[in-house]
């Protein structure tokens, strides 16, 4: 086990290596460059200094090298056009998409565990098909447009819910924050629990139809305690497994959900950062989601062993 | 339905707070408007949303009348310029204090000129201000600056984006730290009618009133600026009253015109709208073809539809809201194809096989270099190639992000044929110039004309109003039979303001930002 651990850890450190790398020449390869440096009053020489002061005037080898050298010593680098430390843009925006991807994941989880088990063992009956069909809408709505939706509902016809960001500026306050959750959480929270009850249900379904089930129930186990025990924790399994996708997304951000309702968090740092081309904002974000990638995939692997008895780790 | 009605009383809980607070507003109230990325707050540096921020925080020497966009004293009282025009004493105002509480003196004024000056220290405007020579002062409140040629626009230079920044706090920096001086920015000090209060990174900065502006008490408690990048956000937020002013493109009109909680308020501003030539290439270095593709394309419909009519037709890179300097005279050419065909056979370009006009193996075929995301320059490049091609003239797109694009069409030799695309420029002339002047770096259109060169020399550097109104009507008329580019529209500003909004200036928001203690809300 620990052998393994340990193995998983250097590949892990190795694949985040290759990803920076990869990011770093594709983000120096992309046309235009950090709009700091295109604003059209700037004279060529204003704009030479500043590409020396960022150090982008040396070769792009050399340019990682530095952020390497850099990021061992604990410093992601300065904003190209925000001008603040990179760690102190997301050390801002990650609590606040969190905040938000937390809470989103938790209704989600509430409501679509529940309603997956439910759907898998009335399965054929108006109401399985009742929560089939409405988690296919939930798949097919387009985030951008559900979220406005929202918005033209909940706070310009019905003008009971803000808009959009994290606060009303000034008047910052826990209910005033709460207002301001919900119309984001409820957009994101559509999308994961229509995804989540189709995966709960498929997975509940193959369960059920399992000897061992079918074992329990001649042995007349109650039907509760068969479905809660016997089959739900192997219906975990691909549960796990979609989870394993969503954590990185819930530190990664929501970007068109981030956009849509102006919320701080990573999903529109990155992309406003790939809009300034800022390459050190870039990386960074980069760097911490692929080690969040990597951790969660690492962690759902270990889980596997706990809820899978054939999986063990030699 | 009895969960239904829990769900809907637990809502109004939930809301009861908000409510509460918002019957409690102070009397003066909040503006707030959106920026589309975090401010540095910091006037060396360009970018629209630092400018806005900048503009309410700290103050210029100048500022632009709103009615004239004359350049009228911010922090200068009065001035005077020498008979030979080099050297301009400007008096400053006695009752200034920095918002830390410190006096305001023509040594804060040496600093900052030392520092537009200081070619370590990078500074975006710094070509505005090459001709100045020596800054000193005589006393606290006078200072004398002597440029090395006559620079009839200096004043109007003056109110354009140049804050002045308190010497007592940065004086200690290294040119390396003036930078991005991460301490100052994260309390920065100005002069102008609002002071810094709170940043929340990636959500909005927030201003308060400073009670001993100068100019006199602002009527508003604080000016907000939201980070809201997306245009459809920024309309809800307008719409649902967390906004007070959003500036639209014409295409967004029809969204939010029948709300009644929004005031449309239409102000001409110093901006153009053309279709840019690279010059250099074979075919658009003919004038004859330049001409054709004006006069081929019908620039009273691309006003119509693309900008709702608001705005007028353009005649030059001179806007019409530049006043003295704009030459209404000329006639804007009119759509005309027929005469669009004659110009282009007359001068040998013949209709080939394909349909496409041909002289000498070349052919007028091009591609028009535009962003799609951008409606306005989009549309403006669709109605073009349909016109283009009824003269023979093909056009097919490429498309790009709009970084991107100014990289190509700033590069020497510009990487591009043509392209939609607009200037916004200070209200004097004279910042016009740059863009037509032979081999400057900002020319993408590669247009070189001795005369122009020279026409720009006289008007910048002669002191009486009018001989450079004749030297800037003489540039426009030679502008106007060369063509250099495809000038379409002088499109208004459209302000989309909330109806709790009672005074916002009649002006470009970028200069009403300047005078943002006369903002009133109701």
């Amino acid at each position: 086990m620990t052998t393994y651990v340990v193995r998983r850890v250097i590949e892990s450190v190795a694949l985040v290596l290759v990803v920076t790398i990869v990011t770093f020449a594709l983000i120096h390869a992309a046309p235009g460059g950090p709009s700091i440096l295109l604003d059209p009053n700037m004279s060529p020489a204003d704009t030479e200094r500043l590409r020396a002061v960022y150090g982008l005037d040396r070769p792009v080898v050399e340019q990682y090298v530095r952020w390497l050298g850099q990021l061992l010593r604990g410093n992601l680098g300065f904003s190209l056009g925000v001008g603040r430390p990179v760690s102190e843009l997301m050390s801002t925006a990650l609590p606040a998409t969190l905040l938000l991807s937390g809470t989103a994941l938790f209704v989600s989880l509430v409501l679509a565990i529940p309603l997956g088990i439910a759907a898998a063992v009335y399965r054929g009956t108006w109401f399985d098909q009742l929560i089939t069909s409405i988690s296919f809408m939930g798949l097919s709505l387009p985030v951008f447009w559900y979220g406005l939706i929202l918005i033209i509902v909940f706070s310009i016809t019905l003008p009971w819910l803000p808009a959009g960001g994290m606060f009303t500026p000034g008047r910052e306050s826990f209910p005033d924050l709460l207002a301001h959750l919900i119309l984001p959480t409820v957009t994101l929270a559509t999308v994961n629990v229509a995804q989540l009850v189709r995966y709960t249900r498929s997975a509940m379904i193959g369960v059920l139809r399992q000897d061992y089930v079918r074992t329990a129930r001649a042995k007349g186990v109650p039907a509760v305690r068969v479905v809660t025990l016997h089959a739900f924790r192997t219906a975990l399994i691909p549960v796990v497994t979609l989870l394993g996708v969503l954590i990185p997304r819930l530190v990664g951000g929501a970007a068109v959900t981030e956009s849509v309702f102006s919320w701080p968090g990573m999903g529109r740092l990155a992309i406003s950062a790939a809009f300034r081309q800022d390459y050190p904002t870039i990386m960074g974000i980069t760097l911490m989601i692929s080690l969040i990638v990597v951790a969660s995939n690492l962690v759902v692997d270990l889980l596997y062993a706990r809820l899978d008895p054939r999986v063990s780790f030699r | 339905m009895r969960k239904f009605l829990i769900a809907i009383l637990a809502a109004f809980v939930l809301l009861a707070p908000t409510t509460a607070v918002a019957q409690t507003q102070p009397s003066g109230g909040t503006f707030a408007l959106p920026i589309t990325d975090d401010p540095q707050m910091w006037p060396l540096v360009g970018g629209l949303f630092n400018i806005l921020v900048n503009k309410a925080l700290y103050s210029t020497l100048f500022r632009y009348d709103l009615a004239t966009l004359e350049p009228v004293g911010d922090l200068v009282d009065t001035y005077e310029i020498s008979a030979d025009g080099l050297v301009y004493t400007l008096r400053l105002r006695g009752n200034v204090t920095w918002h830390d509480g410190a006096p305001f003196t023509s040594s804060d004024v040496i600093f900052t000129m030392g520092l537009w000056r200081n070619p370590e220290v990078p500074f975006f405007l710094r070509s505005n201000f090459r001709l100045v020579e020596e800054v000193s002062a005589p006393d606290a409140t006078t200072v004398v600056v002597r440029l090395s040629q006559p620079q009839a626009s200096f004043p109007s230079l003056l109110a354009y984006l140049t804050n002045m920044l308190p010497e007592h706090l940065l004086k200690d920096l290294t040119p390396q730290e003036l930078v991005n001086p991460t301490t100052f920015l994260r309390n920065p000090i100005g002069t102008g009618p609002f002071k810094f209060a709170e940043f929340r990174a990636g959500a909005f900065v927030r201003l308060e009133r400073h009670d001993a502006y100068f100019a006199g008490t602002p009527h508003l408690d604080a000016l907000v600026y939201r980070v809201v990048p997306d245009a459809n956000s920024q309309l809800a937020l307008l719409q649902s009253g967390e906004l007070d002013l959003v500036v639209i493109e014409a295409f967004q009109l029809e969204a939010i015109e029948r709300n009644r909680s929004i005031q449309i308020q239409s102000v001409p501003i110093v901006r153009h709208e053309f279709i840019g030539i690279n010059g250099s290439l074979p075919g658009l270095s003919d004038v004859a073809v330049r001409r054709a593709l004006t006069l081929a394309l019908d620039r009273q419909q691309i006003l119509e539809t693309v900008f709702r009519g608001r705005g007028q037709v353009a005649t030059g890179p001179f806007p019409a809201s530049m006043g003295w300097a704009f030459d209404a005279t000329i006639e804007p050419l009119p759509y005309d194809p027929e005469e669009a065909k004659r110009v282009l056979e007359d001068a040998g370009w013949t209709l080939g096989g394909d349909g496409v006009r041909q002289k000498d193996g070349e052919r007028l075929s091009f591609t028009i270099l535009y962003d799609p995301g951008n409606p306005t320059r989009a549309r403006t490049a669709l109605i073009a190639q349909q016109y283009w091609a009824e003269i023979g003239v093909q056009t097919d797109f490429e498309t790009s992000d709009y970084g991107p694009i100014v990289a190509r069409i700033r590069r020497s030799p510009p990487e591009y044929a043509l392209n939609p695309n607009y200037l916004i420029t200070p209200p004097d002339p004279d910042g016009v110039a740059n863009y037509y002047l032979s081999g400057s770096t900002v020319n993408s259109w590669v247009y070189q004309n001795p005369e122009i060169d020279r026409l720009f020399g006289v008007a910048a550097t002669a002191s009486d109003r009018a001989a450079r109104q004749a030297a800037y009507h003489q540039i426009q008329a030679i502008i106007h039979d060369e063509q250099p580019n495809v000038f379409t529209v002088y499109p208004d500003e459209i302000q989309a303001l909330s109806a709790s909004v009672a005074v916002f200036p009649q002006a470009g928001f970028r200069d009403a930002l300047a005078w943002a203690h006369l903002i009133q809300k109701r």
